[in-house]
């Protein structure tokens, strides 16, 4: 348990670090740390060169434009869980940050750290991926702009290119009859890994659902859309999707259905099929009740 | 290359030169001296390192030092004002709040930090806030009640006082049975309490130890020339290095090596020690040696490994690996089950758990010009220690000083001579510099002796008014690679059923085998807790077959004062049946049970445990404990000198009590020196809850001493007989009188300008002739056995099968409570660590004997946010073997809970999970497969 030896680079510009992540073999940024280091310590990562995020004040940003929010990569857990824009905007993504790490790894952490690492589990994608977000890449060459769904290439590999930088997510505002929710299933109360986790988000029109989204994290090497689960959501009238409802329970069953779990310490995959079932029915119900809420108020 | 940051801590400004991979815990630490600040996981998992950043609390262990350049850092150190504690420390020294320690300073953080940012919050608010922190002693709730009283000092308020009702045996005591904070507490508060990671000695080497990645495998050859070659290196031992004798826990079965002589038998074996200039170095060097294995056949599984040709991890001994085997049959067991109208025989599985005390193990070796050795040490033994070294060294005790420094928590995991302090030794003598040797998470666990998991069948007969007529078990122990205390462990796992309930007719089977993997020991409850789980649970399973509430065939069972055991054990105090109706009215059981809602449920479980061992683990006639007491020439204060270790439990300050009680001091009169083989006579350490009763006897006969004397003193000043004299709260009176008096300190005085020293000495051992004549008699005989009862009501979800835990009431006969706030905390910290192993807790290997989850990220345990409302009872009672009618409650507490969660689950949902730990998915399948039916 110790960090090899390295080398660190702190630089202020966003120009440096794509130039230092283009000169510098072997290298990673650095932003809360919290999975990097703790993968040095145990000897899974070794890395020549540490590049430091931490005099890119831009990156710890949150702010909005007239559509969209947007996140800074380099925003921790708890700041965007206490910001109030995404209070107002994204409540679904500060309840679902504060599901992640302890309090303490909540302030260090930061999201774009939690989805460059890209584990299975991470539970800031599910919901990102509802809220339809964009992730906004830079290097020396530019930026560009690739969709949090195809941000997720494999457990532990993202979408990132050699000399990339993942700089800002950006949220569209969503639409006003919109409502979103995110839970996990971990096996203690808190600090927990998740077993499985779901994400929701429905829109609606005179109580018809006219998009719906149905995300499932740790059940298979990247968050994974229940396009089951969706289809059976589309198009129906809410007042058919109640607590115990068949068509709940169809659209729970869809999506443990398509997931793809596997078996290892916490969890055989049977079980997380389950646990999907379940949380899916509950967590649509969620989302609903959450732009009830938006009706009524 | 370093590079120098600038960084303020404490309000003082530093310019330090850092290594680029150094973190902000390794600068604190290491460079500023700053050791207040803890490394506990070093994994972000623990929140031990806790500090306030720039206003936020973050775990120092993950942030790189150069990234903290320019900002501002609160540690522990700079939270009090002087000697004037900061309003948090000053409520968790109150409160008790703290027992080992370790957690407290980044605990104490995370609540300043906490209540900086929400000064009210609500209690849910408080309980979630600090599970970031874990702590293994406490249970969390004395911490919860030190943040309310914190909130209520910082808003300028005194909290309201609570009115305890003393039990009857304290009513005329004046220290003993008063809730004190513990002596140690204000240093632990402030970050001053030094743990043995937190000394450094002049031109001190680090050492490492190079563990086996094979669970079974030959050692063809070491080579370390390429390692020696490493800039930095010192020294590198192997086998070939260090002599052959084996030493472990059990002297029957001494049977490690200090470093593998030819096979390595488990994955965490240890085969080769560096010592290098940092610890750093030791990792490099480790890489370098080449050590070719020729891999062995190995065995997992404990059934497996007792059958013929199954792979043997020792040629010469253990045939089929069977380490140990019990055969004790008492009574008539054919009869018994004759007799019986109801019969149910049932299988239990037990888990694989660990200690997991906070702070990792840690020793620091120092040898002298003449030869004599200092070992600073993170032990609950010192003297065995002692006695162990002696042996392995062959130099006699005298040229061995071992100190215990204070002491992360332990629960068995420090309770016997460890590889680091043996190496540490070794390493020094060959460097000629002090050399210290710590474990990191991971290595503590591939280390191990934590609990036996163990496989029960259980067989009970009864009559139809619930009578226990017969009790047969039979037990297989899955004992890892080594004996370490497990002969002891076989024995205990069935000798204690005995204790518990009356019954006539017994037959235990105990197998300890042999498997490749990490040795288990004694945790916590040592062998008890599953043989308990299962049997409380098919009692209760049994009352339902014969339609009996599960309280009263307890009762109708249950225990009672000066009955002569079917094992031949002598129990004296017990007020089991107190403790059971006490938890029946407060739990409203009777209102509940089997009355709840689908989903909730209540149950209850039993236990209890002995007062200390009757026989020691080593063979020797000395006492069990003993004490030497030494006033002050002026009278003005008690030094205590006690072989007995406070690893967090608070025996220092019980032991105070309990010598000041009979001096006839005042708490704030007297001063503990514990725990170090030059200045402190024998005491065999912490472990079998023994230390209250032996240690508090000898420490009541040394302070019945130093009273003798100071009346005599006082008599002559006075001018009055010596009889007529008594001390109480630092004044010596005529009984008859009160009126004449002198303090107690001006006849100290008197008492050394006239005779010379005045000290006091005691000692301690069992009475002779304990237990019956039986192979293995002696494992559970006790001077005295403590008793407790435990309902538990729980919440799961039908869907899922999540268990929330909702309530625990307890109630316990510890005879007389020494200090109740300290008993209270042991037994909060033994629900909740009871509830952990119950619900989460499970060391898992992959199919080649390597452990998959050796972290606390995988490895869960319970944090502040899975604590129950608890609420326990101290019954009155009073044990005449103990002091002041004192005995255990330690291990004891831990018995009852997992059969009491076991059989609320089963009233909740219908279902009963007879293996652990009983978690969701185990649930989840138990509910289908009922609906099916």
């Amino acid at each position: 348990m110790f960090i090899p030896e390295l080398k660190y680079f702190k630089p202020e510009t966003l120009d440096e670090v794509y130039r230092l992540l283009k000169s510098k073999e072997n290298s990673a940024v650095l932003a809360g740390g919290t999975d990097i280091l703790v993968e040095m310590k145990q000897g899974i990562r070794s890395l020549n060169n540490i590049i430091s995020l931490n005099k890119i004040i831009s990156l710890k940003n949150i702010d909005t434009t007239t559509d969209s929010v947007i996140i800074g990569s380099c925003a921790t857990h708890n700041q965007i869980a206490e910001s109030n824009i995404i209070k107002k905007y994204l409540p679904a993504l500060a309840n679902a940050v504060l599901t992640i790490g302890t309090h303490q790894i909540r302030n260090t952490a930061t999201i774009g750290g939690n989805l460059c690492t890209c584990a299975s589990c991470a539970d800031s994608a599910p919901i990102l991926i509802i809220y339809d977000a964009l992730l906004e890449i830079g290097s020396d060459s530019g930026k560009r702009i690739v969709k949090a769904t195809d941000f997720f290439v494999g457990h532990h590999i993202n979408a990132l290119q050699k000399g990339e930088l993942l700089l800002n997510i950006i949220v569209p505002k969503p639409a006003e009859h919109f409502g979103a929710h995110f839970e996990k299933f971990g096996l203690r109360e808190s600090a927990s890994i998740s077993v499985a986790s779901v994400a929701a988000g429905i829109l609606l029109e005179n109580e018809i659902i006219k998009e719906a989204n149905v995300v499932i994290g740790a059940c298979a090497p990247i968050p994974m859309k229940s396009e089951q689960a969706i289809s059976v959501l589309l198009n129906r009238n809410i007042t058919d999707l109640t607590k115990d409802s068949e068509l709940l329970k169809e659209v729970g069953e869809a999506a443990a259905q398509e997931v793809l779990p596997i078996d290892d310490i916490r969890a055989s995959a049977e079980y997380r099929r389950n646990i999907v079932n379940v949380l899916t029915q509950r967590v649509v119900l969620k989302a609903l009740s959450k732009i009830n809420n938006i009706i009524k108020g | 290359m370093k590079k120098i940051i600038n960084i303020n801590v404490n309000n003082t400004d530093y310019e330090v030169a850092v290594k680029p991979n150094a973190t902000l815990l390794d600068l604190l630490r290491d460079e500023l001296k700053l050791t207040g600040t803890k490394r506990g996981c070093d994994a972000g998992d623990c929140g031990a390192c806790t500090v306030i950043l720039d206003g936020k609390a973050v775990n120092s262990c993950l942030i790189l030092a150069l990234e903290v350049d320019g900002c501002k850092v609160e540690t522990i150190e700079g939270l009090a004002k002087g000697e004037e504690l900061h309003p948090i420390q000053r409520a968790f020294v109150e409160k008790g709040a703290i027992q080992c320690g370790f957690c407290t300073p980044g605990m104490i953080l995370r609540v300043k930090s906490f209540l900086d940012e929400n000064p009210n919050p609500t209690n849910d608010e408080i309980k979630k806030s600090l599970s970031g922190n874990l702590c293994r002693c406490t249970g969390y709730q004395k911490i919860f009640e030190a943040v309310e009283t914190a909130i209520e000092y910082l808003n300028g308020r005194e909290p309201c006082e609570i009115e305890y009702q003393p039990q009857k045996s304290a009513m005329n005591l004046s220290v003993v049975g008063k809730r004190l904070p513990k002596l140690d507490a204000p240093d632990k508060a402030t970050g001053r309490a030094l743990y043995t990671d937190d000394i450094s000695l002049p031109n001190m080497l680090y050492g490492k130890a190079l563990l086996s990645p094979y669970a079974h495998a030959k050692i063809k050859s070491i080579n370390i020339e390429k390692a020696k070659l490493l800039q930095g290196v010192k020294v590198i031992l192997t086998g070939a290095d260090v002599p052959d004798i084996t030493y472990g826990t059990s002297p029957p079965r001494y049977d490690e090596n200090i470093l593998a002589k030819d096979k390595v038998r488990y994955v965490g074996d240890v085969v080769a020690a560096i010592a290098a200039v940092d610890e750093e170095t030791c990792y490099r060097a480790m890489e370098l040696i080449d050590v070719e294995y020729e891999e062995l056949p190995a065995v997992f599984d404990p059934n497996e490994a007792m059958m013929d040709g199954a792979p043997r991890l020792f040629d010469d001994k253990y045939e089929n690996n069977i380490n140990t085997h019990v055969d004790h049959h008492f009574g008539d067991i054919e009869k018994g089950f004759a007799e019986a109208d109801f019969v149910r025989e049932e299988r239990f599985i037990g888990n694989r758990t660990y200690q997991n005390p906070i702070e990792p193990h840690c020793a620091i070796a120092e040898w002298d010009r003449h030869g004599r050795v200092t070992l600073y040490t993170s032990t609950q033994v010192v003297h065995y220690v002692h006695h162990q070294l002696t042996r392995i060294l062959g130099i006699p005790m005298g040229d061995i000083r071992v100190i215990m420094t204070n002491v992360g928590g332990g629960f068995g995991a420090k309770a016997a001579t460890n590889i680091l302090e043996v190496l540490s030794i070794f390493l020094a003598k060959i460097a000629g510099q002090p050399v210290k040797m710590k474990f990191n998470r991971e290595e503590m666990y591939l280390y191990g002796r934590g609990r036996h998991k163990q496989y029960i069948d259980l067989k009970l007969g009864v009559k139809k008014d619930g009578t226990i007529t017969a009790l047969k078990q039979k037990v297989i122990l899955e004992g890892g690679a080594y004996s370490s205390f497990g002969v002891v462990t076989t024995y205990y796992a069935g000798s204690m059923h005995a204790t518990q309930y009356k019954f006539d007719n017994y037959k235990f089977d105990g197998f300890r085998v042999n498997t490749n993997l990490p040795p288990c020991g004694a945790f916590r409850g040592h062998g008890c807790p599953h043989p308990r789980f299962a049997f409380e649970s098919l009692l209760s399973m049994i009352a339902d077959d014969i339609g009996m509430d599960h309280i009263d065939i307890r009762l109708k069972n249950a225990m009672t004062p000066d009955y002569h055991t079917c094992n031949d054990l002598d129990i004296h105090s017990c007020e089991f049946k107190a403790c059971l109706e006490t938890v029946r009215k407060k739990s409203g059981w009777d209102e509940k049970k089997g009355k709840l809602p689908y989903g909730r449920g209540i149950g209850i479980g039993c236990g209890g445990f002995v007062s200390g061992a009757g026989y020691p683990i080593y063979r020797s006639q000395f006492p069990h404990s003993n004490a030497i007491i030494k006033v002050e020439e002026d009278g003005s204060k008690a030094i205590l000198f006690i072989g007995d270790a406070d690893i967090g439990q608070g025996s220092d300050t019980v032991l105070a009590q309990a010598a000041a009680e009979a001096m006839g001091i005042t708490l704030d009169k007297i001063s503990v020196v514990s725990a170090d083989s030059d200045l402190t006579p024998i005491g065999f350490g912490a472990y079998s809850s023994r230390v209250t009763l032996m240690g508090g006897n000898a420490c009541k006969m040394a302070g019945d001493r130093i009273k003798d004397k100071i009346l005599l003193a006082a008599s002559e000043i006075l001018g009055i007989n010596k009889e007529k004299l008594d001390a109480k709260e630092n004044i010596i009176f005529a009984k008859d009188n009160p009126e004449i008096y002198i303090p107690w300190h001006k006849a100290g005085f008197h008492y050394f300008s006239k005779y010379g020293p005045l000290v006091g000495e005691g000692h301690y051992s069992p009475p002779e002739g304990l237990g019956g004549k039986y192979k293995g008699a002696a494992v559970g005989t006790s001077p005295a056995y403590s008793y407790g009862a435990s309902v538990c009501e729980v919440e799961v979800d039908t869907e899922t099968g999540k268990v929330k835990v909702l309530n625990f009431w307890d109630a316990h006969d510890c005879g007389t409570a020494v200090n109740p706030m300290a008993v209270e905390g042991q037994i909060e910290g033994a629900i909740v660590m009871g509830m952990s192993e119950t619900l989460f807790e499970n060391e898992v290997f992959n199919s080649r004997g390597k452990m998959l989850n050796a972290d606390l990220h995988n490895y869960l345990i319970a944090t502040s946010a899975d604590v129950p409302a608890m609420q326990s009872t101290i019954v009155d009672s009073y044990e005449p073997a103990g002091p002041y009618g004192a005995k255990e409650v330690g291990e004891g507490a831990t018995l009852p809970i997992l059969g009491a969660i076991a059989n609320a689950i089963e009233d909740a949902v219908g279902v009963r999970i007879k293996e652990l730990p009983i978690t969701p998915e185990k649930i989840l399948k138990a509910i289908k497969e009922k609906n099916v039916k």
